[in-house]
């Protein structure tokens, strides 16, 4: 089962949208793999204040990587990165440059 | 892209010298890639030695890289960072390891766009507000 591991600076992704950002990236993921929503597991870790940079200076940016089946092709693969791009960045708000989306074979995915 | 994750024992990097490493790894990686800083990203995690991966050292340096570039630019980082953790937080260069790993640009998106392959990126793409690795 496919899996999203979400990278959030302290303060820049509320606890508030949270629950919406894991409902929307399991029913993104299974809508392209198939599966049960509710097996989808998404974590999220938060940087505090003082440990996060980006061009060295403070960040605001979020990284969600997702775990995906081995030798899932590139339509599905491009379908995913960017469904849940669009999702983040209508969820939270964020700048349009605050996100990076990966998409990484895992065995068992 | 790319992140460097510098994952150190508690309270063993100054919350004063993050900053001053955070621009260094940047300036090491710019250095060897000629990539714009704007997208580089570093994360500082403290995490006790004992819970860490076995056979890693107290500090650890976790580069994660655009795939495609040649071993010796990879080492050239590598080294970098781990020179300028060791000099700004006064570490011995003997209880730092580290790696960089590498994935494919077609894997990830960033600011909306699928990363381009390393080479391939066109003249627009290090305008300052593009996307690196």
């Amino acid at each position: 089962m496919i899996s999203f591991a979400c990278i959030v600076q302290e303060d820049a992704v509320p606890d508030s949208v949270r629950e919406t950002l894991s409902t929307e990236l399991a029913r993104i993921g299974t809508s392209i793999f198939g599966g049960d929503a509710e097996k989808v597991t998404v974590d999220f870790t938060e940087i505090p204040s003082g440990s996060g940079f980006r061009g060295g200076e403070p960040s605001s940016a979020s990284l969600v990587s997702s775990s995906v089946p081995v030798g899932t092709d590139a339509e599905a693969r491009t379908r995913l990165l960017q469904e849940v791009n669009d999702m983040w960045y209508r969820v939270t708000g964020c700048a349009s440059d605050d996100l990076l989306v990966s998409a990484l074979d895992t065995p068992g995915a | 892209m790319p992140l460097y994750r510098c994952i150190a024992p508690p309270g063993a990097i100054a919350m004063e010298d993050r900053p001053k490493i955070a621009k260094a790894f940047t300036d090491v990686h710019c250095d060897v890639t000629g990539a714009p800083r704007d997208f580089v990203h570093v994360h500082f995690y403290d995490r006790p030695h004992e819970e860490q991966a076995p056979g890693r050292l107290p500090y650890f340096i976790d580069g994660a890289n655009r795939a495609g570039r040649p071993p010796e630019a990879r080492e050239r980082i590598l080294a970098g960072v781990k020179s300028a953790l060791s000099e700004i937080a006064g570490i011995s260069p003997d209880e730092i390891s580290g790696r960089i790993s590498e994935t494919p640009a077609s894997w990830m998106m960033e600011a909306g766009e699928i990363l381009p392959e390393p080479g391939a990126e066109g003249a627009e793409w290090f305008a300052p507000s593009a996307t690196s690795s």
